[in-house]
């Protein structure tokens, strides 16, 4: 990892995938559902539009900036101070979600498969791979990934599909839920949903063609829309929204619904194996991330070497949640305000300001 | 009377015993810290007096103890002077045929007239003598040989007295000649043993060097395919051949591999497995990664998508560079069949791999974690044949599949005549043993034969040790976490061969970094006129491999 590994179109559109998959995975849905009511998809729809109109803002104004990522913006702007500000603000939001995410799927395992085992030793195991992974480089996270996102894919749409024959059309009603204000205006910061924005200010860098950068972004949302409206379209037929869903993954409660026949009539496993590699892959691109952000702070060349204190800080912080209601309020009541601030505001506001400095820093190299 | 005596004598009288005993005395720290090139005679110019060079052989090659080297002194008459003359060579390496005919018989007429023209001029005879060089004149009159080489260093001239070409030292001239004379008893060309194919080439190389490179001449019949000789070994000096399409590989490519095979340093190589480890990529990852193969069309098919083949010297399997994932689940007969045929059997093969990988760590995990996924009717029945057994599975399953390992190494030890009976009987006579005497369940004897059977449909010998081993691992990781054990095995798995390269190129190429699927290097393939270009990974100098319309006997409407 000294030099900055470049990675391919396809490689960057599988990890956005992942991403997109692991907010299904680890119930994300459910909270827009717990928020907006029936009015969820509706919700999503809306939501959608506006993370597009964002994202084409975002993409013209990083246009100018060739290699930049978010810090480089911030340093651009703002300088070292700034940069510092926001790498730090970063590493929050990604070290805690991480944490989260690693946490709330482990508690998920252990209440499924492993309930005398410790929930010390499930995250230990999860976390030794990601050290592995995070180690090899870029490259093997997103090889790795463009394997694996095939049967990820695969997986939730089969589970949507299969657990169609339980949908009941008239959960959809009414269609505006807990109403059109509720519905539409207040909960505008359901747009932390989107978080793969905050994914896309930092692998700009490692993109091999930045041309694609755009049309990557807008697929990147458009993608996650679509995700999102059909789990929560499925969700929202499959279960009564006043049901408590979110007790366990509400993916994993669908997968109890399907069976193929008198043979298999539990492949529940089957689903938790493939949701396994997928949160496996997800947390070794943000431990990544974390790394190259430290490397940024402290500005060291090689940022392998960090990825073991990460991976420790990560283990630590995931247990320090008292337990999954604590865990539930700080990510909905937390870090969802977090997010949409930091990456829908802050962000926002430094890549418009960096834009319009570094538009009047050409005018006037031009008039010179 | 005297024979009592003696009896008596050993029952009461001492003797101490005498047992023949042999100790190899070991290496002490300091020997180990030698250089190894001290133990050789430092090498030489050949000098132009021929006793110095005589001598210098002699020790060069032990003469006083060594009974195959032979030392032949005679006399060249050039211009009516004689030259003493010394021809080396090793007995069983060189045809005394082409010796005696044709090399020593030219050199020991005389020559004497050779070079003399006669003319008349006023009535008197003249006789003019050429001044002429006696090298050149031994090299342009007296050798018929087509493959005659000069040499002014004694390493060169025993490198290839060694491998069977004889050489000439003339008193006065500080060079000597060798000359292929080659005449030693070699295995002829015959059928692959172990990469057996249908519908393909019946032959394989062979352990001689010079014949496998002119198989991939003669089925390649281009000027562009460079055949490079080198050794390896400061012992054995084996020759080895880096051969390419130099209008094809890419240049670092080739140049890497002779740059790795240019900087071993070790005594001795034997065989191609030995280069194979010294030059691959990662030495600690189980995974192969340089294509072997006794296959002449295998190697060529390779040469032209730009690879390199590495030829060893006696070893009649060459090496083929790089070597990613996917060429080892391929089998030389895919290239032959049309393609529907070849993907079929290529999603068999893969499902192969995947079972006999993966099923003994699968049943381990279901069984102790995910018996919820077993269907009831059937889940009952498992439950009902292991009621009996005493152990757990973890135990069963490993019992039984050392068995079959050990079976399987037995039946490649003993005599070919009755290996496979050793085999079946083993497998038979101890699985159903094991179940009577409710060792094992039954349902765990069709779980370790069907490992085994599928392990045998991996094309490649190498992969298939590794995946024996990392079965093993599957094992553990089901029996401490299930599935989630496995999950973790196979992404840190996925994760290392991401990260692992041949020769540059990405182990999992073309998909992990995901290039273009629709050239001739990839897991299941396109109709061979749709394989326009080649692979991506290998970067090569000609990357289209045929145009856009390769079947021109085709209307246009039809190519439309």
């Amino acid at each position: 990892m000294n030099n900055i590994e470049k990675i391919g179109k396809a490689e960057v559109i599988a990890l956005f995938i992942i991403i997109i998959s692991n907010n299904i995975i680890i119930n994300i849905p459910t909270i827009i559902i717990d928020f907006t009511g029936t009015g969820a998809w509706l919700n999503v729809i809306y939501l959608t539009i506006i993370c597009l109109i964002f994202m084409l803002f975002v993409c013209k104004f990083f246009k100018p900036f060739v290699n930049f990522d978010i810090l480089d913006v911030s340093e651009f702007l703002g300088g070292k101070i700034l940069k510092f500000i926001i790498a730090i603000a970063y590493l929050i939001f990604f070290m805690s979600f991480s944490a989260a995410c690693l946490r709330y799927f482990a508690n998920n395992l252990q209440n499924i498969y492993f309930d005398t085992s410790p929930l010390i030793f499930i995250i230990l195991l999860f976390i030794i791979p990601i050290v592995i992974s995070c180690r090899a480089g870029l490259k093997a996270i997103s090889g790795t990934n463009i394997i694996l996102i095939p049967i990820t894919i695969l997986s939730i749409f089969t589970l949507f599909f299969a657990a169609s024959r339980d949908f009941v059309w008239q959960r959809l009603f009414p269609i505006f839920g807990y109403g059109l204000k509720e519905t539409f205006l207040k909960n505008t910061p359901n747009i932390f949903v989107f978080n793969v924005v905050s994914y896309i200010y930092f692998l700009k860098p490692f993109l091999k063609t930045e041309t694609y950068y755009k049309k990557i972004s807008i697929a990147a949302v458009i993608m996650c829309g679509i995700y999102l409206l059909l789990s929560v379209v499925t969700l929202l037929m499959s279960f009564a929204f006043i049901t408590q869903t979110d007790e366990t993954l509400s993916l994993y409660l669908l997968t109890r619904l399907i069976n193929l026949g008198k043979f298999l009539q539990r492949v529940d496993a089957l689903f938790i194996f493939v949701w396994i590699l997928a949160i496996l892959s997800f947390l070794s691109l943000n431990v990544f991330i974390i790394s190259h952000i430290v490397k940024k702070i402290i500005n060291v060349k090689a940022s392998s070497e960090l990825v073991l204190p990460i991976s420790a800080i990560l283990f630590t912080i995931s247990l320090s949640f008292k337990d999954m209601s604590t865990l539930k309020f700080i990510v909905r009541n937390i870090y969802k305000y977090y997010n949409c601030i930091l990456v829908f505001i802050v962000s926002f506001l430094i890549l418009l300001l960096a834009y319009i400095k570094k538009k009047k820093k050409s005018i006037k190299a031009n008039n010179n | 009377m005297n024979s009592f005596k003696e009896k008596l004598k050993g029952l009461f009288l001492y003797e101490p015993t005498q047992n023949y005993e042999f100790v190899l005395s070991e290496n002490n720290a300091a020997d180990a810290d030698k250089d190894v090139s001290t133990n050789f005679l430092p090498d030489r110019d050949i000098s132009s007096s021929l006793d110095k060079n005589y001598d210098y052989l002699k020790v060069q090659y032990n003469s006083l103890i060594n009974s195959d080297i032979i030392f032949r002194p005679f006399v060249i008459n050039i211009f009516g002077k004689n030259y003493n003359a010394l021809l080396l060579g090793i007995d069983g390496m060189i045809s005394s045929q082409l010796v005696n005919n044709f090399l020593l018989r030219p050199l020991m007429e005389t020559n004497s007239n050779a070079n003399k023209t006669q003319y008349t001029k006023n009535g008197i005879e003249f006789k003019k003598i050429k001044k002429t060089n006696v090298e050149d004149y031994i090299f342009d009159k007296l050798m018929p040989q087509n493959v005659v080489k000069k040499f002014t260093k004694f390493s060169e001239i025993s490198k290839s007295v060694n491998s069977g070409d004889c050489a000439l030292f003339v008193d006065s001239l500080s060079i000597a000649f060798v000359i292929d004379v080659k005449g030693f008893e070699s295995r002829g060309i015959d059928t692959p043993k172990n990469e057996i194919v249908v519908r393909g080439s019946q032959e394989a190389f062979v352990e001689k060097l010079r014949t496998n490179t002119s198989i991939l001449r003669r089925l390649i019949n281009s000027s562009e395919l460079i055949i490079e000789n080198s050794s390896v070994g400061t012992v054995s000096k084996t020759s080895v051949a880096v051969c390419y399409m130099k209008n094809i590989a890419n240049s670092s490519l080739v140049e890497e591999v002779k740059y790795r095979l240019n900087n071993i340093d070790v005594d001795y190589i034997v065989s191609s497995g030995n280069v194979e480890q010294l030059i691959q990529d990662n030495s600690e990852v189980a995974f192969p990664q340089l294509i072997s193969t006794e296959r002449p069309d295998k190697a060529v098919n390779h040469l032209l998508e730009g690879r390199v083949v590495i030829i060893v010297n006696g070893s009649p399997y060459c090496l083929i560079a790089p070597g990613v994932f996917i060429d080892f689940l391929s089998s030389p007969e895919d290239l032959n069949l049309k393609h529907q045929y070849a993907n079929l059997l290529k999603i068999i093969r893969f499902i192969a791999t995947f079972i006999s990988l993966f099923l003994p760590g699968i049943y381990v995990a279901i069984m102790n974690y995910h018996t919820e996924l077993v269907p009831t009717a059937l889940l009952f029945t498992i439950a009902a044949s292991r009621n009996s057994v005493p152990f757990p599975v973890i135990f069963e399953i490993l019992l039984m599949e050392v068995s079959f390992e050990l079976i399987r190494e037995a039946g490649l030890r003993i005599p070919t005549p009755i290996g496979p009976t050793i085999g079946i009987i083993g497998a038979l006579v101890l699985g159903e043993a094991a179940v009577s005497a409710n060792i094992v369940s039954p349902v765990l004897i069709i779980i370790v034969a069907l490992t085994g059977i599928c392990s045998f449909a991996i094309p490649d010998f190498s992969l298939n040790f590794t995946f024996r081993i990392y079965k093993f691992l599957y094992i553990f990781l089901g029996y401490i976490a299930g599935l989630f054990g496995i999950a973790i095995g196979i992404f840190v798995q996925i994760t290392l061969l991401c990260n692992l390269r041949s020769f540059g190129a990405s182990y999992l190429a073309p998909y992990a970094p995901l290039t273009n699927l629709n050239t001739s290097i990839s897991y299941f393939i396109s109709p061979i006129w749709k394989r326009e270009t080649r692979g991506d990974f290998l970067n090569t100098k000609r990357p289209k491999e045929q145009p856009h319309f390769s079947r021109k006997w085709l209307t246009w409407k039809d190519k439309k």
